[in-house]
């Protein structure tokens, strides 16, 4: 171990000595080691002076003639220290007994190495703990922000994670490093925003700033400071510090530029709030020191190696530490609720939850259409770490003032509460990637996305290309065609600006991935399949119990679902009732609509709705039919018929992105007539429909089962992370 | 007097005539389904039919259903509007509720070719839209815009501004930027 010198800077708090100092003696006990404690009095005149010197004896004294303040203060016993290693702590604070290892255990495992911070604790814990140690600050529009983030049981388990700067009230410094830096900087007297100052020139020069979680301190939070100022000269203090961090440290002109553009404004704006004369009072005492600030920043730029971008726009400093972690954890925001019986999307998100749940830790935030929606969400509690459940409503809730935003996306999910928990969550840190489930919600990755975290897109039906099929494929009157259009335009803009937000875009077909690529090749787009619960379903009998019926299941507010049930009931069924009268046809799923409610005649056509289990529906019909003509993605429905060994006959449309063979797994058609044919066929050929039930079902297992899926999404992870060098 | 002009009558229209009615459940489905069996109580010798966003099915409502607004294209919403017109039913039901976000529903009911109207409140609270009851009126939509007026006012005004002045902008730049991308893959492509 290292040797150290813990720093304790003191201005007349004889009082908090006395209940800090022996538990800092009782850790360098329990730590053993090279290790002396030094206490750098600035100029007390409580009798603290004489206080160590008659109690604390083995404590060496530094008696500064007066009060140099926060940084030069701690800068001159800095000097004098004799350690490898110092830990300076602020004279309010009470350590734990075994704070001390934790913090020079970093220095040891990692090269390079600047700081290691402690975790702060209130020492009054019915107080909110708005300092943690986990500290983080972002670019954010022409100004800094700087925040504590949540410590989460990922950290705990991580024992050291990568902040933005170390308080230097509660943390250990390489002390060359620190020497070399200069220490302390003047400008920011009396205090605040020195260690920020001190922590982010280290990191442009490429040293490490860590927090080690397990190391623990009491914080009495600014009993020093609050005897020499008022709560609005504080605010004004930190506020002009701030200022002064960002001038003499932001070396990119970009940013400077936006500072400047945005600096005014702001100014005005808080200024003619109620209390707004502390943020003049603040800007007006730091702009003497605007040239000063400046020049320091020109020194700096010689030694550093990192720019301002990569340091300030969001987790970029993560970067280090996310290439060795096995165990990810994931924020999946979704549109519906991932459960499973109610829709494709739901059962895919489900699956891939569940499968992922087991190696790694995953958060839902999701938006439920009604308050009874939410107890669907039980069946996700059992594996996820948490769910959060936003209810949509109806409400359009985002201006389009150029009207030029195409209406689903922008109108109806944008919704600000769902926005506000988002900003809420992934600000707090705690995540490591964040996946967006269909378009609709990738378009709220404009909140989070100067916080630079990993982002993964599932695009579930690249919309504008749904949106031209199903141009080519109805016939509308010439003022539809022309809003339509004008709709597609609106979608492909809008879907190209949102996929290029990611860091990986995921199709489930070839076509939808050459439909976003054709258009920017330097999309990061993937093609994962969708799966199927080969075992759930191949498990269930798959006799059939009526003979010349065929089924259909699907989520009928999806409107190419809708339009199959039309189409096949008035263009494809007449003709097979011509040869076979006694065909039935069961059209399964949750909410149809009132075009398919209108099909059911009880007789040759029964519409079921909603059912708690498909696979009896599925199993008791002869044929699959899947004749859909709209749409885009991939058609969970042909797999669940696969996996329970029913042949399907499908129009193309609805095998895209399938590994079919036809005749082999399916029969394909494409005209009424052909489809008619297909299905007759099957119906009077037992050995046909085993063939391709058999020949299904292998398609289903080797290619389609969810955890080979799982382990291929973790894998679109690994490219993502090794597209942003993490 | 029909449509808009049946609002000036002075008189409350005699119900025992009305054949045909229209509901237009701008609102909630569970506001729908307590205003649809409110009117079937009150006038079960109407023929009623509902106008609505989207699905589901009301379960009580026995009458025939009608997705207006459920249509994509405007212009499809426009060529409904025009078919309801020729409905001519004897009374429309509107219902402005307390829920935001259904306000083309709110307001075009009032376009049917409608002998009466009637408005439904959130508490299934009922009034005939006429000038005889223009106290009930005044008072309705004073509370429903209580401390809203000049919020939504100035929110409706800025909407028609940019519909007038930043809409052309946006269909240029629309036109442009499908253009330049169009173009752009047919290049790569050659």
């Amino acid at each position: 171990m290292r040797s150290c010198s813990i720093i304790i800077l003191n201005w007349n708090g004889k009082d908090l000595l006395a209940q800090g100092l022996p538990s800092v003696l009782a850790a360098v006990e329990f730590a053993g080691g090279e290790c002396e404690i030094i206490v750098a009095d600035n100029g007390s005149n409580d009798g603290s002076v004489e206080f160590i010197r008659r109690q604390v004896p083995s404590v060496r004294l530094i008696a500064l003639d007066k009060n140099y303040g926060f940084g030069e203060g701690n800068n001159r016993a800095v000097a004098e220290a004799k350690g490898e290693i110092i830990v300076l702590l602020n004279n309010d604070m009470v350590v734990e007994k075994g704070f001390l290892h934790p913090l020079l255990r970093a220095f040891d495992a990692e090269d390079n190495l600047f700081a290691a911070g402690c975790q702060i604790f209130f020492r009054d814990q019915s107080k909110r703990r708005e300092e943690t140690g986990k500290t983080f600050a972002y670019w954010d529009k022409g100004t800094l922000r700087f925040l504590h983030q949540e410590i989460t049981d990922l950290d705990y388990e991580r024992k050291y994670i990568p902040i933005t700067w170390a308080s230097g009230g509660a943390a250990a410094f390489d002390r060359k490093k620190f020497l070399a830096l200069g220490g302390f900087r003047s400008l920011y007297s009396p205090a605040y925003y020195e260690d920020t100052d001190l922590s982010y020139r280290a990191a442009k020069r490429g040293w490490k700033i860590l927090l080690a979680v397990e190391s623990t301190v009491y914080h009495e939070h600014r009993a020093s400071a609050n005897k020499r100022f008022t709560p609005p000269e504080l605010q004004a203090l930190i506020r002009r510090n701030q200022f002064l961090f960002l001038w003499s440290n932001i070396s990119s002109n970009t940013m400077l530029l936006e500072h400047a553009l945005a600096f005014f404004p702001r100014l005005i704006k808080y200024g003619m709030r109620k209390g707004g004369g502390v943020e003049w009072k603040a800007f007006l005492t730091a702009l003497p020191n605007f040239f000063l600030a400046r020049s320091f920043n020109r020194h700096e730029r010689s030694s550093s190696a990192l720019r301002d971008e990569e340091l300030l726009k969001g987790f970029e400093w993560k970067r280090v530490f996310l290439q060795r972690q096995q165990r990810l954890h994931i924020l999946f925001v979704c549109p519906y609720i991932p459960c499973l019986g109610v829709h494709g999307g739901g059962n895919r998100m489900f699956y891939l939850i569940k499968g992922l749940a087991a190696n790694h830790v995953i958060t839902v935030l999701s938006y439920v259409e009604t308050e009874a929606e939410k107890q669907l969400a039980r069946q996700l509690q059992e594996f996820c770490k948490s769910v959060i459940l936003v209810v949509r409503g109806q409400s359009l809730q985002e201006p389009d003032w150029f009207h030029n935003q195409p209406h689903r996306p922008v109108k109806e999910f944008a919704n600000p509460e769902m926005k506000t928990i988002l900003d809420a969550e992934v600000g707090s840190g705690k995540y490591d990637l964040v996946q967006f489930e269909y378009l609709e919600m990738g378009y709220l990755a404009r909140t989070v996305k100067h916080y630079n975290i990993p982002m993964l897109l599932t695009n579930h039906e690249v919309q504008h290309a749904a949106l031209s099929r199903h141009l080519e494929q109805n016939t509308f009157s010439y003022l539809e065609r022309v809003e339509l259009r004008y709709e597609w335009m609106k979608m492909l803009r809008f879907e190209l600006r949102i996929a290029s937000l990611f860091d990986a875009v995921v199709t489930f077909t070839d076509e939808d991935a050459k439909a976003l690529n054709g258009y920017n090749p330097q999309l990061p787009v993937h093609v994962h399949n969708l799966g199927v619960d080969v075992h759930f379903f191949s498990s269930y009998d798959g006799t059939v119990k009526e003979p010349h019926s065929l089924v259909f299941v699907g989520y009928y507010r999806h409107y190419p679902n809708e339009d199959a049930m039309v189409y096949f009931c008035k263009e494809i069924l007449p003709r097979i009732q011509e040869k076979m009268p006694d065909v039935k046809v069961y059209i399964v799923g949750a909410e149809p609509t009132q075009s398919v409610r209108g099909l059911h005649n009880g007789t040759s056509i029964i519409v079921t709705g909603k059912v708690e289990d498909i696979r009896p529906f599925i199993a008791q019909a002869t044929v699959y039919i899947a004749p859909l003509r709209l749409g885009a993605g991939m058609r969970g429905k042909i797999l669940e018929a696969w996996a329970m060994k029913k042949p399907v006959v499908a129009t193309p449309v609805a095998v895209a992105g399938l590994q079919v063979y036809d005749g082999n797994n399916i029969l394909i058609a494409d005209t009424p007539n052909d489809f008619a044919s297909q299905v007759l066929k099957l119906l009077g050929d037992q050995q046909l429909c085993e063939r391709l039930g058999e020949g299904g079902l292998r398609t289903a297992q080797s290619r389609y089962d969810w955890q080979m899926l799982v382990r291929q999404h973790q894998e679109i992870y690994k490219e993502m992370f090794r597209r942003k060098n993490i | 007097m029909r449509g808009l002009l049946s609002i000036a009558r002075w008189s409350f229209p005699d119900i025992k005539k009305f054949h045909k009615g229209i509901i237009v459940a701008g609102c909630s489905d569970e506001n729908a389904q307590r205003i649809a069996h409110s009117c079937s109580q009150w006038l079960p010798h109407v023929n009623w039919a509902m106008v609505k966003r989207r699905e589901p099915v009301i379960a009580s409502f026995t009458g025939e259903t009608i997705f207006t607004f459920h249509e994509t294209t405007i212009a499809r919403q426009f060529a409904l509007l025009r078919l309801l017109r020729k409905e001519k039913a004897d009374i429309v039901v509107l219902t402005w509720t307390n829920e935001a976000s259904f306000g083309s529903l709110h307001i075009a009911g009032l376009f049917f070719n409608a002998r009466s109207f009637i408005v439904f409140n959130e508490n299934i609270d009922a009034f005939f839209l006429v000038v005889k009851n223009h106290r009930i009126i005044r008072h309705h939509l004073r509370w429903r815009f209580a401390g809203k007026i000049l919020r939504k006012g100035k929110r409706i005004l800025l909407e028609a501004l940019s519909w007038m002045f930043l809409y052309p902008f946006g269909v240029l730049s629309t036109l442009a930027g499908t253009l330049y991308l169009v173009i752009r893959k047919r290049m790569r492509r050659v």
